[in-house]
């Protein structure tokens, strides 16, 4: 009974496995799971037996022959992810068995699996879905240690689990943390936003996807929405299609050397960005931005990134300085341009002549104004383009968006002999929460120049001169629907429900997920004053791990205790007219009233047996009768007296 | 070599408990000798909890990081937890156990204390004895067979893992109980069957005695009853002084053990028939006497002749 019940409780928490880690499956070893999982029902459901190590060795090697042949694409981790779950799987298959490894063997990998979900989600939901799952396992190595089914007791249960969260904190906030020891595989999990390579066809639908992209939180002030540009990369190389950017090198020691220039400014922001894992190394900076955070390092072109892709959600700290970028690159090519586009190469030469100096900034005023005499319209369809893609939009077509606009400029630019340069990145965002933090998703992606003048690159964002709008959209939430009766319904909806849900998996990011290192010494400093006797953090660390003992003790000797003052005052009419003496036991203490009162000797021995119902059999409902039985005794001696 | 280094750690173990807890009845459960080690899955977990750490440390990722410290809590936690299921109780046994040579006998041991959630697991702390399920609070335990003899009980070992399963917290307990082991009753085939020759004297009237529960209705002296409301009844007997027999090792028999089994057997016999007997052995007379105690007491001679 009890092993069936476990067995059934495990396959449950497999099947939320498979469906937590189902990201990182391909979709014939899902279908493999699937279809084991859906034997072991059909066993536990008909009764069968369990298997034998022949059938499990016959699907293994099945398995991992497909995991040769198809499986390479997987990556490590993976590979890795699925072999355990296959372990598990196939070993709860053979059970019920009698060897007790058996059975501990799935817990055991149950919780590494377990672990191997927080690698892949780490939103709050699916963090608590995988808590959950972790709490159910649990469950069964109890229920598997009771050898009985027992029922959940739940004011124990809240009671322990208090317990245990406070000691979890505490070693979360205390225990040392490490530097990463060394570089673990990644998994291989298709790459999202911004891509190295970038058309402007290809930005059009990241521009339509409602996917949130980073979070930033600034500490104190926060920049002006003309100031919220993003950097993420930087694009160079033009083919007439595509633009291409360069892989982020380190590029550390040019950087600091640039940076000491900056020493005794006061950096404008502050600020920390919780990014969403796109398995690529750029991160976002804003300005000119120096890391802050042990993860983030600064790379050419003044770009934020971090050597490891980044899987899962990271956070990071910067500062930025509202300021144009110095020059760092030794071979300018950002005068690289394809052949073609012959009316804009036309057009270009021409606003060349106008200037009466060969000035860069002189050119770009040109070009808005251009922009803004022709009739420029900014939308997202603005049609195929295909060949002379920079001449059909500056002379046909006339509309387009970021992309187009960048682009075009920048061909303007380099045909007139000025180095530039697109960046792709973010504009904007939704504050958030009152303007606690500003949300960026893939829709805020966005493409803009940048132009050499002076030894400093600075940003002109062509797009903005057609539609301003870009600039003030999205900053607030937008609460005025058009629309029926039903989209004010989902409006009111998402008001009510998701923002607060939003809300919430910003801040779990924002207090969990990124609590690092730095953090850990920033709180140790706060707490320094009353730390000041201790001298490191080894012995604070030493002291909370023994305390935890002490802790558990004490909370037992107070339930007890509880226990004992509950049992006096439930005969305190009887104590208070026959007192009792601390050592000897409730039951002596009544046969020794029954012997001093033979009348009541009957009602006190009734009263003796619902007493220890209620201490050792645990039956609260016997209270009540406890209660009268003492008044009936109570009333039985006066009536003799 | 293992074998040695097993037997001298278990005998250097025993003098050592033998001086921590000696033998008493009932004897309570405290920490000065109760074991908390972890189990081998314990170590599992914990070999798991330091994976989870590196990982977790490597990929910096807090969630990993957290379930590596609830794991860690988790043990650490088990560690009283399993200490606590059986700290403070009491176990009592019965003050003497008996039985016959090359009989098994089943000893019963109450614990104190409330129900425990999770499943106990005793055994007597002998090589051979393996772990047996406690579901209640009483253990039922089949004592070995041993040689004829008088022993102290063997320490009982009982352990617990209940909570998660990664402490075990286990006693080795010496109850203050007598384990007589008498010799096996066999009658040689030259003994006689009856130990004691027939007569027809039984309903010999001696008198009359107060009537307690359990004598015979019919022998109530009802006129008695009538005149005075008590309740006598009739004596009958043989008479003390003419029946009286004495019962001897028969050399005539092999080796002192089967003699022993012999005058064991022909002592049941008295007892069955209740006469009244003495028994003589080499440097000791006992006797003559009937009854239960005195059958115990003669049996115990016996058994450590």
């Amino acid at each position: 009974m009890l092993e069936r019940r476990l067995q059934w409780q495990l396959l449950a928490v497999q099947i939320c496995l498979l469906l937590l880690l189902s990201k990182a499956m391909a979709a014939w070893s899902i279908g493999m799971f699937t279809l084991l999982m859906l034997t072991k029902a059909a066993q536990l459901q008909r009764q069968w037996s369990g298997w034998r190590n022949r059938h499990v060795n016959t699907v293994a090697l099945f398995f991992l022959v497909a995991i040769a042949l198809f499986g390479r694409s997987l990556g490590v981790m993976n590979i890795m992810i699925h072999l355990l779950l296959l372990s598990a799987v196939l070993r709860l298959l053979t059970l019920p068995s009698k060897q007790r490894a058996d059975w501990l063997q799935v817990l055991w990998v149950h919780y590494f699996l377990l672990a191997c979900g927080f690698l892949l989600h780490q939103a709050i939901w699916l963090a608590l879905a995988i808590i959950t799952v972790g709490l159910v396992n649990l469950r069964c190595q109890y229920l598997w240690f009771a050898g009985k089914i027992l029922p959940v007791n739940w004011r124990k249960a809240v009671l322990t689990s208090l317990a245990c969260i406070a000691t979890v904190t505490l070693l979360f906030i205390f225990f040392p943390r490490l530097a990463p020891f060394w570089q673990l595989p990644g998994s291989n999990i298709s790459k999202s936003g911004l891509s190295d390579q970038m058309a402007p066809g290809e930005v059009a639908s990241l521009l339509q996807s409602d996917e949130l992209a980073f979070r930033v939180a600034f500490d104190g002030v926060k920049p002006a929405a003309t100031d919220l540009y993003f950097r993420a990369k930087v694009y160079q190389d033009f083919d007439g299609v595509r633009w291409r950017a360069r892989q982020a090198r380190p590029a550390e020691a040019i950087m600091r050397s640039s940076a000491d220039m900056l020493a005794d400014t006061p950096p404008d922001w502050h600020y920390r960005v919780i990014v969403e894992p796109h398995q690529q190394h750029h991160l976002f900076s804003l300005g000119l931005s120096l890391p802050r955070s042990d993860r983030s390092r600064l790379g050419t072109d003044w770009l934020l990134w971090q050597s490891a892709l980044v899987a899962q959600r990271v956070s990071y700290q910067a500062v930025g300085y509202a300021r144009p970028l110095p020059d760092t690159t030794t071979t300018p090519d950002y005068l690289q341009l394809p052949a073609g586009n012959p009316q804009s190469r036309q057009l270009a030469l021409s606003m060349q002549a106008q200037l009466t100096e060969p000035n860069a900034e002189g050119m770009v005023q040109l070009i808005s104004r251009y922009l803004q005499q022709q009739a420029f319209r900014y939308s997202l369809s603005p049609g195929e383009m295909s060949g002379e893609q920079i001449d059909q939009f500056l002379f046909e077509r006339q509309q387009g968006f970021c992309a187009h606009y960048a682009q075009a400029t920048i061909f303007l630019l380099r045909a007139a002999g000025f180095p530039a340069r697109m960046v792709g990145g973010y504009l904007g965002g939704r504050w958030q929460d009152d303007g606690q933090y500003l949300q960026v998703s893939q829709a805020d992606a966005h493409a803009w120049v940048e132009y050499l003048k002076d030894g400093h690159w600075h940003r002109f964002d062509p797009t903005a001169l057609i539609a301003p709008e870009l600039l003030s959209r999205n900053q607030t939430f937008n609460t005025a629907g058009a629309g029926g009766a039903a989209q004010a319904t989902w409006m009111r909806l998402q008001l009510l429900v998701m923002l607060p849900l939003q809300h919430l998996d910003y801040y779990w990011s924002a207090w969990v997920l990124s609590f690092d290192r730095t953090t850990q010494r920033h709180w140790l400093q706060q707490l320094q004053h009353w730390r000041a006797a201790m001298d490191t953090t080894f012995v604070t660390f030493l002291l909370l791990l023994l305390s935890l003992p002490l802790l558990v003790l004490l909370i037992w000797r107070y339930l007890h205790r509880q226990q004992q003052a509950d049992s006096l005052q439930l005969l305190a009419p009887l104590t208070k007219r026959w007192p009792k003496t601390p050592n000897c036991s409730v039951t002596e203490y009544l046969t020794q009233i029954a012997q001093q009162q033979p009348l009541a000797a009957q009602q006190l021995q009734a009263l003796a047996q619902l007493y220890q119902r209620w201490q050792f059999n645990d039956e609260k409902k016997v209270q009540r009768k406890i209660d009268a039985q003492v008044r009936q005794v109570i009333r039985v001696v006066k009536r003799g007296s | 070599m293992q074998h040695l280094i097993k037997s001298w750690a278990r005998a250097r173990l025993q003098r050592w408990l033998a001086h921590r807890q000696p033998a008493a009845n009932p004897v309570r459960l405290r920490h000065s000798y109760m074991f908390v080690l972890p189990t081998r899955f314990g170590v599992s977990v914990l070999l798991l909890l330091i994976l989870l750490y590196v990982l977790g440390t490597n990929y910096q990722n807090n969630l990993i990081l957290l379930l590596a410290y609830a794991l860690l809590v988790l043990w650490l936690s088990c560690i009283l937890l399993v200490f606590l299921q059986l700290h403070g109780r009491d176990l009592t046994g019965p003050p003497t156990v008996s039985c016959f040579a090359g009989e098994a006998t089943t000893v019963s041991l109450s614990l104190t204390g409330p129900q425990p959630p999770g499943v106990l697991l005793a055994r007597w702390w002998q090589p051979q004895c393996s772990w047996q399920m406690v579901p209640e609070l009483t253990i039922q335990l089949e004592l070995p067979t041993m040689q004829r003899g008088r022993y102290l009980l063997p320490r009982l070992a009982l352990a617990c893992e209940h909570p998660f399963g990664l402490m075990r917290c286990w006693v080795y307990l010496q109850l203050d109980s007598c384990f007589w082991v008498y010799p096996k009753p066999q009658l040689a085939t030259t003994s006689t069957t009856n130990a004691v020759p027939p007569n027809d004297s039984n309903d010999e009237w001696l008198g009359l005695q107060r009537w307690t529960a359990g004598n015979s209705m019919r022998q109530i002296n009802w006129k008695r009853y009538a005149r005075d409301g008590q309740l006598r009844t009739h004596l009958f007997g043989d008479n003390a002084t003419e029946q009286e027999i004495w019962l001897t090792l028969n050399p005539q028999l092999g080796n002192l053990e089967t003699q022993l089994s012999d005058l064991t057997a022909r002592v049941l016999l008295a007892s069955q028939q209740q006469v009244m007997f003495g028994v003589r052995l080499a440097n000791s007379e006992l006797g003559p006497a009937r009854g239960e105690q005195f059958v115990r007491q003669v049996l115990q001679e016996l058994a450590v002749c």
